[in-house]
């Protein structure tokens, strides 16, 4: 949802780290946070599939809790650290909870994956061993229009496994 | 020998998407790129008195603004799509009729969201901001909603150049129907109504366009499955004689049908871009989407089905009404042909007459959706099953049973033409109730029932045309496919069809590999881009194993001959002594004898004088192959047969109904699936469960609702629902594999027949779930208030209550 824009507007300077590596930037005050991921940072790994928070391709990770980007403006990243899918292999190694979405086959065009990722890799944080149930409802601000979410389910178990 | 074809391997797209590395269009930069913003209407039908684009353009960082009127001086109205301005048929019927839309709206808005003026800028943002600056003055008209009111005489009209609101009419008859349905000893006749969803990608739509003046080249960027139909559509609707346009489509979010079309934003871009001479792009945000890209499924349909006492189907009769909103050119007037022809389905139906109409209204345009067509008739003829087993005191699965095509009978014409190509389907119907134990369930759902418990187990047989081709259209029905052996023996494959979500590059490597004998991870797959190859009719009607496949095969056996030829001349022996896998060609008689297909490649390209004969240097071969078991020509019946193969599938569901709120609890789901032979049995299973998932949505959550003043309320994913992980079932996935006979690797396809599925066979759940309230279940969807509903308004009738 776009603030439409009081003319001029006026910049404010914005520090904030995603993956680790820190970016300075003056933004419009109404510019969204999957923007300044998007289009400031130049990380387009994050995706918008809706403007209303529903579908859930935007969701990153920002001082440690999944939010929804499209929904948050781009200050809110003052000083807060941010996680992106482009944050989940390191070294070239992929995120064990990357193996398992690929191993189980839990993405098709994957426009919706990294959303997927990132709310999976904040969910085991908190419940490691969770059951379907839990995941179920735990995703169900993530949108998957191709894979008909049974193979996410399973992606999400055996990365719990491997994890755990 | 299949090496790599009929195993699960782990799909080579995933590797970039896990990532976050793909390339999707709204990633796509162009340097110096302007950014567009459109101006919708807010009328469903108004006429334009006045655009005044003056406040738009003195706002900050706009650098151009348009409206229909200045549109209308550089262009043509937008050039017909799937079928080319040639006369389409010899025959009388199918009539088509195309519309003038120019990319924006002139004089008159026909739908909510329709594009009426463009503004470009700097910035996306502003662009958003200007594009609100845009003021219209229109004059409101009486909206056209209701698709039956549309039909009547002398109501208003979308287009004052055609006599009536009919875009598309299809009569078809065979044998003498009216006698038979009055000898019938049991008609049902029903009306049926199919509400209007869509596939709503994750991605929405984008379009970028920029030119080359030097070489008046246009390149445009567009997230399309038809690639390459839209150069002609744009070159065409520009009236550039000068021009060359190549069409980019980059990895794509996720199609279903909905990028199956000419959208006014592919000419827009151009046309600003040209102006500008300068990048322009835009991309489209979910509101938009839910306006401007292409609707689905709406229809009316009216049946009159005559059977003896045996349960037999003597004659059948239907009428289609398919609410086809604004005539753009969105390719929607299929959704009635195929309905029409297809309503007979799996069954032996010897006498059948449709008339089939394809209607205008004033909402978004209907296109196609995962099984266009398809899962409307489905719907229409299992509904029909249902009640008459109702009727004749018949088990659901038996009345199937006395009408289905037996196995001897394929090939098989079909009343309407079409030759069913291969499959039993008694068989798989009996391997569906063993594995879903049908009796165990009735005997469970007959034990709840006794303690007032509203269970129903759903039974729905499906059978999905795919692969087609029209004669004098865009889908013309061939795909075209090179592929190359290059100097160090890496295979390169060029595709004209375009991967919306479906692993072509995992499944073309698979096919390469065997048919060239290399390693999987050795082939390389290219597809998305009008200049690979010369034509493709791009992606839909699950064509892609039918005939994308098949090009891969035959192009590889060239390459394979040829690369034998030479191996053979070097090694002095007959190709037929030869094998060839994992890069090495072998001597079977004599064993250590073998070269690898590096060395035969590189002999190829640089070694010329030691190849046979007069062989021409390279390893490389572009097949065109055409939709078998199909023909363009009438046949004596004036019937054309245009799809090449039938896969089918039945669905059983075991339902709990919540008389109370009407919600449907899904306890057990289930399908065997006959698709021919698979490549990827794991890319199968997920396309199956992903087209239920997308089925669910039509069955219970998706519906885009429109007032009567034609406004659509369900416009975001806040009000149009599709499936979260909640509401997705557990599946059980089962098999059959009868081979395609008519491709060279016995593929069918697999895309869409799951989505028929769900609102057929839940309809028959719940309608059995409430067998004892004695309701019906002949309209979709099957939302808990229409479920309530329909329990309230039986209880009312029943008891003689008024609400």
């Amino acid at each position: 949802m776009r603030v439409p824009a009081a003319t001029p507007m006026q910049r404010i300077p914005v520090k904030t780290t995603i993956n680790g590596t820190d970016y300075a930037f003056e933004l419009e005050p109404r510019l969204l946070l999957v923007d300044l991921i998007r289009d400031k940072a130049g990380l387009k790994g994050t995706h918008i599939g809706c403007d209303t928070g529903n579908c859930g391709a935007c969701t990153v990770i920002l001082d440690g809790l999944t939010v929804k980007s499209c929904q948050v403006l781009a200050p809110r990243a003052q000083g807060a650290e941010i996680r992106t899918v482009e944050g989940l292999a390191r070294d070239g190694a992929l995120h064990p909870i990357q193996e398992a979405f690929w191993e189980c086959d839990g993405l098709e065009c994957g426009f919706c994956t990294p959303g997927m990722l990132m709310t999976t890799a904040a969910f085991l944080d908190d419940n490691p061993r969770p059951s379907d149930e839990e995941i179920r409802r735990a995703y169900s601000g993530n949108l998957c229009r191709c894979t008909g979410y049974l193979n996410i389910i399973k992606a999400v178990k055996r990365a719990a496994e491997r994890m755990g | 020998m299949a090496a790599y074809v009929g195993q699960s391997i782990k799909r080579k797209e995933s590797f970039d998407s896990i990532q976050g590395r793909n390339t999707y269009l709204s990633d796509v930069h162009v340097p110096g790129m302007l950014h567009a913003a459109i101006h919708r209407s807010p009328y469903a039908h108004a006429r334009i008195t006045r655009v005044d684009l003056s406040e738009a353009l003195a706002r900050p960082g706009v650098v151009a603004a348009m409206s229909g009127e200045d549109v209308r001086r550089l262009a043509r109205p937008m050039a017909p799509f799937p079928f080319t301005r040639t006369r389409p048929y010899t025959s009388d019927y199918p009539r088509v009729r195309f519309a003038d839309h120019y990319c924006l709206a002139v004089e008159r808005v026909r739908h909510v969201g329709e594009a009426v003026a463009v503004v470009v800028t700097e910035d996306r943002y502003a662009a958003a901001d200007a594009a609100e600056a845009v003021r219209v003055e229109y004059e409101p008209l009486p909206p056209v909603v209701d698709v039956e009111a549309a039909l009547e005489r002398g109501t208003t009209r979308l287009y004052q150049e055609w006599s009536d609101n009919i875009q598309y009419e299809f009569r078809f008859s065979e044998g003498p129907v009216d006698e038979l349905l009055k000898q019938a000893p049991v008609v049902i006749r029903e009306r049926i109504v199919q509400h209007r969803y869509t596939g709503t990608p994750m991605e929405t739509r984008g379009v970028i366009a920029s030119v080359d003046e030097r070489d008046n080249l246009l390149t445009l960027w567009s997230s399309t499955q038809v690639p390459h139909a839209l150069p002609n559509l744009v070159l065409e609707t520009l009236g550039r004689a000068d021009l060359k346009v190549r069409v980019i489509s980059p990895t794509m979010g996720g199609g279903f049908g909905i990028k199956w079309a000419f959208y006014p934003e592919e000419v827009l871009m151009p046309l600003l871009s040209l102006r500008l001479n300068r990048p322009v792009g835009w991309w489209e945000s979910r509101s938009e989407h839910m306006v401007a890209s292409h609707h689905s499924r709406a229809q009316v349909d009216y049946v009159e089905a005559g059977f003896d006492r045996a349960g037999r189907i003597t004659a059948l009769k239907t009428k289609v009404i398919v609410d086809l909103g604004a005539a753009y050119p969105s390719g929607g007037t299929s959704l009635a042909f195929v309905t029409a022809n297809f309503i007979p389905g799996p069954y032996r139906v010897d006498n059948y007459s449709t008339t089939s109409f394809g209607v205008v209204t004033n909402k978004m345009a209907a296109g196609p959706h995962r099984a266009n067509g398809k899962a409307e008739s489905n719907f229409i003829m299992e509904r029909v099953m249902d009640r008459a087993a109702g009727e004749l005191g018949l088990d659901k699965d038996e009345i199937r049973r006395r009408n289905l095509i037996q196995p001897h009978e394929f090939p098989y014409t079909c009343v309407t033409g079409s030759t069913y190509d291969s499959g039993d389907y008694p068989a798989c119907l009996r391997k569906a109730l063993a594995e879903a134990d049908y009796a165990g369930l009735l005997a469970e759902r007959d034990r709840l029932r006794l303690e007032g418990r509203y269970r129903g187990v759903g039974l729905a047989f499906m059978l999905e045309p795919l692969s087609s081709l029209r004669p004098n259209a865009y889908n013309a029905g061939y795909e075209t496919v090179t592929v190359r052996l290059d100097p160090v023996g890496k295979a390169w494959v060029f595709s004209g069809d375009m991967n919306m979500s479906a692993s072509h590059k995992t499944t073309l490597s698979q096919v390469v590999a065997d048919g060239l004998g290399v390693r999987f991870e050795d082939v390389q797959v290219f597809e998305g881009d009008s200049a690979l190859v010369s034509s493709s009719s791009g992606s839909y009607a699950s064509r892609f194993s039918t005939v994308t496949v098949s090009a891969a095969i035959k192009a590889c056996e060239a390459v394979r001959r040829k690369m034998l030829a030479i191996a053979a001349h070097t090694l002095r022996c007959h190709p037929e002594a030869l094998e060839c896998a994992g890069g090495m060609i072998l001597d079977r008689q004599r064993p250590g004898v073998a070269l690898t297909v590096k060395e035969v490649a590189n002999m190829a390209y640089y070694s010329i004088n030691q190849l046979p004969g007069n062989m021409d240097p390279g390893l490389h071969d572009t097949h065109y192959f055409i939709n078998p078991n199909t023909s363009f020509e009438p046949d004596a019946k004036g019937r054309t047969s245009n799809f090449s193969t039938f896969p089918y599938a039945v669905h059983v569901a075991y339902v709990e109904v919540d008389a109370g709120t009407g919600e449907t609890a899904i306890l057990k789901y289930l399908t065997v699936d006959d698709s021919g032979n698979m490549v990827n049995p794991m890319i199968v299973d997920t396309q199956i469960t992903g087209a239920i998932s997308h089925g669910v949505g039509g069955a219970f959550l998706e519906e885009l609702v429109y007032d009567e003043q034609g406004q659509l309320l369900s416009g975001t994913f806040a009000d149009y629902l599709i499936p979260s992980a909640m509401e997705m079932p557990d599946l059980e996935i089962h098999h059959m594999v009868t081979p395609m006979p008519f491709t060279p690797g016995g593929f069918k396809g697999v895309g869409e027949i799951g989505a028929i599925g769900p609102p057929v066979v839940l309809a028959s759940a719940i309608e059995d779930a409430l067998a004892p309230l004695g309701v019906k279940i002949m309209s979709l969807p099957l939302k808990p208030e229409n479920i309530w509903r329909a329990i309230h308004e039986k209880h009312n009738a029943t008891t003689g209550e008024r609400k």
